[in-house]
């Protein structure tokens, strides 16, 4: 007796996060996962970036922050500006393919 | 004449003098809509605000004193005047309530370190009408604008706390 | 004295004589002279002094003489009136028919010459005895003015005004005791059938091609030619004459109005007959012209008959002229109103119509009736449940466009559409129709859901601002109801512009712009663009692919509608697809020893995995309902994620086991099937493969949902006959079993796309829940303004709120101030409302 399933196609879906929690940007108040004001596309077009504070913004945001300034510091912390560098993949490869909670 | 309908009234005619606002202002509206809709989301904390009149650029704060300050059932109005390089620049704040406090002038104007060389993009309304609110409570004399009161403040009690509701215009506590 | 009386006696007696026997043939009795004796009487009467009393005595011995001179006429119209009495009940709608079956038989009813000819002769006899008594009268009156040099003013004024007294006692005479109604039926049975006959030689005549036209126009240009004679007729000269006659005796005896009165019914009766007849044929060609022209052939000809002859009669014949042509510019315009709705219906093929239609309303007030009339028909025969939205909004959408026809000005569409658009917003799916109807395929707008509106979508005459304007849809179709109701339609003759009510609502896009109709129902493109933002959301998702070209198209025509900020979100749903497409190649060649996997994962294939990667805020709520995927899926999943990782770092990926599409082959018995399924009916199925059957709950447990959102999945395998269910005695729960081979299912469930895309309806609003997010703007206003009124606070809602955008009515909100008082949370003192602390 045969019952076999043969899958050929599994089309599935995600929604894609930058990780930085459900918070919204210190400088725009728009979500991480959204676009900063003069962004029009989230995502690959709107990165977020973190400084060795810890501290998440929009890279245009945070760059418009330090041009605008004499000293480049956080605007959170006040802490000497520093790019901190992006995470090498894998890393926190344990949480992934987790079914949304 | 209360204050709230001479604070109501007076952005209209504010509008007209920057009318070299520059044309993109919708990343400040953006960010001021997400301010007025967090503020609207989590009301209480004796401070508010809300928009004076049309645009977004132009706001009414209220705040309230503090238990146990000089201040104690007092409610101060305020407004805000957004440039459009805010939150890069901080907005002009000014009491429109008559405030007596060593850091604040006749004018309402107030001194403020986070309005001026410590400002941050981080900072918003509600930081900034908190800040102010924890300055009712906890002056700065060492750089005043009214120096009498800088004089009275921790010195006599009593004589600041009675200037300080003589010179107080806005609504009386309620129960008073 | 008694010389006196004797005259008088003398003088009563001569003159009842001489009006007793007519006194000369009738007509021309006023040229002849008095009698001799008569006027030696009237001279003594005189010269006695007792003018005076003359008029009063004359008119007494006329009256009395001519009672009995009437005798005939009356005995001729009982006749007459019997003869032809069985069609005097006849209706209308039976004279139609006469006038249709042609001209076999004398109908009853009508005139034989041989009763016209009587009818003729009595009237000319009594008109005979009419003339020759008034000239009499006159004659005599007049004889004792000229002897009689001493009489007051009142006695010369009464016997000067004794003529025409008697002239007018004369004509209630002449109606008799049988009164106006015998004579008013009588007549039109008389004029009916003159123009019947008249009629039908036309149309004869017509059949013999003798004139051209088609088939109303009786050669109009021959009217022209035809001036007095009745040669241009076609009749024989007597049917003229004898009817000119007949007319003419009854303007002499008084009876002009009861005349008037029939020929005039009898005319417009015809006319509708005719109009009736070919507008219920056809509303695909255009009848007013033909219905004009022959308004002034057959019926004009004959009123030249009827009405006077000379100068007199061509200034009556041009006033009738004008008056038939209104006739019929009012007829055909109710008739094409009475049908109106069917012509909606009919739209375009019954344009022709509609451009008659146009043309009346220009000429006449019918609108009022027409707006009436319309929203009548509408709410009869459409706004019930038994309508589907779809065809609701198609039949909206075609009253958009004929009523545009009918009137550019756009004044007539507010008032009909109120009631529309009022049932529609009450319609849960018309949104999701609309937008449909806008985002379909032409070729999927052909299952009777409707036509697609997709086409009108590329017809961009109004532009995205026209929706910007912050009218409230509800509002105006009040404003419009109102309107309605006080209509003066000579404010729309006068004036082509957009009635006030109107105005505000879809005048500002034109009538004609059917989208801005649809959206305005709604009084928000926002509501709007988030169905369409949802559906697009179902389409993408259920796609099982990348290809979105048709949905790029659709929103690039939306774009120019709505303008490009306010369909941002949608952009980014798309763009997002094409993202996938790219990441979902690159994640495919990212060989498995370039990243840090675990080992186990290493050897996970997921060459058959692709996926669509969404930016979550950018979409609208996605489905909740989850699952934990079985564990091959799982690890393809994840393998997947970590790829992706290793691309897009520090980003990463969210699955949403739910979503999504499966294509399998399955193996059962000796058979082979294909399915295109949700993962969640997919791994269910795979369940099954390493083990033969399931008890419901274990199998639930299994994936992490409730046992009934299982049950529901696996009614469709069970369906397909690849599952099958049993439930053992006291088992809350049945137990899951694969078939050995492919059953017949118990029912030939839907297709084998089903359950891939299973949208639920949000819940019933209410509509203070609604309004509840509202109240911190609300109450943040009112704790920096102290007091404000209520359309400040709108104006600000309107302003400031816009998550949801603020959409409520003055109205909505007065409520809902109210409830916020009456719960003591606000107070309202002189129209200012106040936080209360």
């Amino acid at each position: 007796m045969t019952f076999d399933v043969k899958i050929k196609k599994w089309h599935a879906v995600a929604s894609w996060t930058w990780n930085a929690g459900d918070d919204v940007c210190g400088i725009c108040r728009m979500p991480f996962d959204g676009c900063p004001p003069d962004g029009k596309f989230p995502g690959d077009d709107s990165p977020v970036v973190w400084g060795i504070c810890t501290h998440a913004f929009h890279l245009q945001c945070i760059n418009r922050w330090l041009s605008s300034q004499a000293e480049q510091k956080c605007p959170f912390c006040r802490r000497q500006w520093e790019f901190k560098q992006a995470v090498v993949g894998g890393e926190e490869d344990s949480e992934d393919g987790a079914a949304a909670p | 004449m209360n204050t709230a309908a001479r604070t109501a009234a007076s952005p209209a005619k504010g509008g007209a003098p920057d009318a070299a606002r520059p044309v993109d202002t919708g990343a400040v509206t953006k960010r001021l809509q997400q301010e007025l809709m967090g503020l609207m989301a989590s009301s209480g904390d004796g401070v508010s605000a809300f928009p004076a009149g049309d645009s977004l650029f132009d706001w009414v704060g209220t705040i309230n004193g503090a238990d146990a300050t000089a201040y104690e059932g007092c409610t101060y109005r305020l407004s805000l005047r957004f440039t459009s390089e805010y939150p890069f620049k901080a907005p002009a704040v000014r009491f429109e309530t008559p405030c007596f406090h060593p850091n604040v002038d006749t004018y309402g104007n107030i001194c403020l370190d986070i309005l001026k060389d410590k400002w941050s993009a981080a900072y918003s309304v509600k930081t900034i009408l908190q800040s102010i609110q924890s300055l009712l409570a906890d002056p700065n004399v060492d750089s005043p604008l009214n120096a009498h009161a800088a004089k009275l403040w921790g010195a006599n009690d009593a004589e600041y706390r009675a200037l300080v509701q003589k010179a107080y215009t806005g609504p009386k506590p309620a129960g008073a | 004295m008694a010389s006196a009386a004797a005259t008088w006696l003398q003088f009563a007696k001569c003159s009842a004589t001489a009006l007793a026997g007519g006194g000369g043939d009738g007509l021309g009795a006023a040229a002849t002279a008095l009698p001799a004796d008569l006027a030696t009487a009237a001279d003594g009467v005189a010269a006695a002094g007792l003018g005076p009393l003359v008029s009063q005595q004359l008119l007494a011995a006329a009256t009395a003489a001519l009672q009995a001179r009437l005798e005939h006429l009356h005995a001729t119209l009982s006749q007459l009136c019997n003869e032809t009495a069985g069609g005097a009940d006849s209706s209308d709608d039976e004279e139609e028919e006469e006038e249709e079956e042609g001209a076999d038989d004398e109908p009853a009813g009508s005139f034989t010459p041989e009763m016209e000819a009587a009818l003729a002769e009595a009237l000319r006899d009594a008109c005979s005895a009419v003339e020759s008594s008034a000239a009499l009268l006159g004659q005599l009156c007049e004889r004792v003015l000229r002897a009689q040099a001493a009489l007051g003013p009142a006695d010369r004024a009464a016997l000067l005004a004794a003529a025409p007294r008697f002239r007018r006692h004369a004509s209630t005479e002449v109606v008799g005791q049988q009164g106006g109604a015998a004579w008013a039926a009588l007549l039109h049975r008389y004029y009916r059938s003159k123009l019947r006959q008249l009629s039908r030689v036309a149309a004869a005549r017509l059949e013999a091609g003798e004139e051209e036209g088609d088939g109303m126009v009786e050669g109009e240009a021959e009217w022209g030619r035809d001036g007095g004679s009745c040669g241009g007729l076609g009749m024989e000269p007597g049917w003229a004459r004898s009817l000119q006659d007949v007319a003419a005796y009854l303007r002499l005896l008084g009876l002009e109005d009861i005349s008037e009165e029939a020929f005039a019914a009898v005319v417009c009766a015809h006319l509708r007959r005719r109009l009736v007849a070919r507008a219920a044929r056809a509303a695909d060609e255009r009848m007013l012209a033909a219905a004009l022209a022959y308004s002034t052939s057959t019926p004009l000809r004959f009123l030249q008959r009827v009405l006077p002859q000379g100068v007199a009669g061509e200034a009556a014949l041009a006033a009738w002229r004008a008056r038939l042509g209104y006739y019929v510019y009012e007829a055909v315009g109710a008739l094409r109103i009475d049908r109106l709705f069917d012509l909606v219906v009919d739209w375009p093929d019954s344009l022709p119509a509609l451009e008659d239609l146009k043309e009346c309303l220009s000429n006449t007030s019918l609108h009022r009736r027409l707006v009436a009339s319309f929203r009548r028909a509408l709410v009869d025969r459409l706004l019930h449940p038994g309508a589907a939205t779809a065809d609701i909004i198609q039949q909206y959408v075609s009253a958009i466009r004929a009523l545009e026809k009918l009137d550019p000005g756009g004044a007539l569409l507010p008032p009909v559409a109120a009631p529309v658009r009022a049932y529609l917003r009450q319609r849960r799916d018309a949104i999701r129709c609309i937008v449909t109807m806008l985002t379909a395929d032409e070729e999927e707008g052909g299952d009777g859901a409707g036509a697609s509106l997709h086409a009108e979508l590329g017809n961009t005459e109004g532009t995205g601002e026209a929706y910007d304007s912050d009218f409230e849809g509800a509002e105006a179709d009040v404003a419009a109801l109102r309107e309605a109701e006080r209509w003066e339609p000579e404010t729309v003759d006068a004036d082509p512009s957009p009635a006030p009510g109107g105005a505000s609502e879809g005048g500002a896009a034109g009538g004609g712009d059917v989208i801005a109709q649809l959206v305005g129902i709604y009084g928000s493109k926002e509501l709007f663009i988030n169905e369409y933002r949802s559906m697009l959301a179902d389409r993408l998702l259920a796609k099982g692919g990348y290809e979105c070209d048709r949905e790029l198209r659709t929103l690039e025509l939306l774009k120019l509608r709505f303008g490009e900020a306010s369909l941002h979100g949608a952009e980014v749903m798309l763009k997002d697809l094409a993202d996938s497409k790219r990441v979902n190649a690159n994640v495919q060649s990212v060989p498995n020893t370039a990243t840090p996997l675990r080992r186990r994962r290493s050897l996970v294939d997921i060459g058959c995995l692709s996926a669509t990667i969404v930016s979550q805020l950018f979409w609208p709520q996605l489905q909740t309902e989850e699952f934990t995927p079985p564990p091959e899926v799982a690890s393809m999943l994840s393998t997947y994620a970590a790829k992706y990782r290793s691309l897009k770092a520090p980003r990463k990926l969210v699955w949403r086991p739910a979503l999504g599409s499966v294509s399998l082959d399955l193996f059962i018995g000796d058979q082979e099937k294909e399915f295109t399924v949700s993962p969640l009916h997919a791994s269910i199925l795979m369940a099954f493969q390493h083990r033969p059957e399931w008890p419901a709950a274990e199998l639930a447990e299994r994936f992490g949902v409730p046992p009934d959102v299982l049950r529901r999945k696996i009614v469709f395998w069970i369906n397909q006959g690849v599952l099958g269910e049993s439930r053992a005695a006291g088992q809350p729960l049945p137990t899951y079993h694969r078939n050995e081979t492919l059953q017949s299912g118990p029912a030939a469930g839907g297709g084998e796309q089903e359950g891939l895309m299973e949208m639920e309806e949000g819940g019933a609003k209410d509509e203070h829940a609604d309004m509840a997010g509202y109240e911190p703007f609300i109450v943040g206003m009112l704790t920096n303004f102290d007091a404000l009124p209520l359309d400040r606070i709108h104006n600000m809602l309107k302003m400031f709120a816009n998550d949801p955008p603020y959409d409520k009515s003055l109205e909505q909100l007065g409520a809902y101030l109210s409830a916020l008082v009456a719960e003591e949370r606000l107070s309202c003192e002189g129209g200012l409302y106040r936080k209360r602390s």
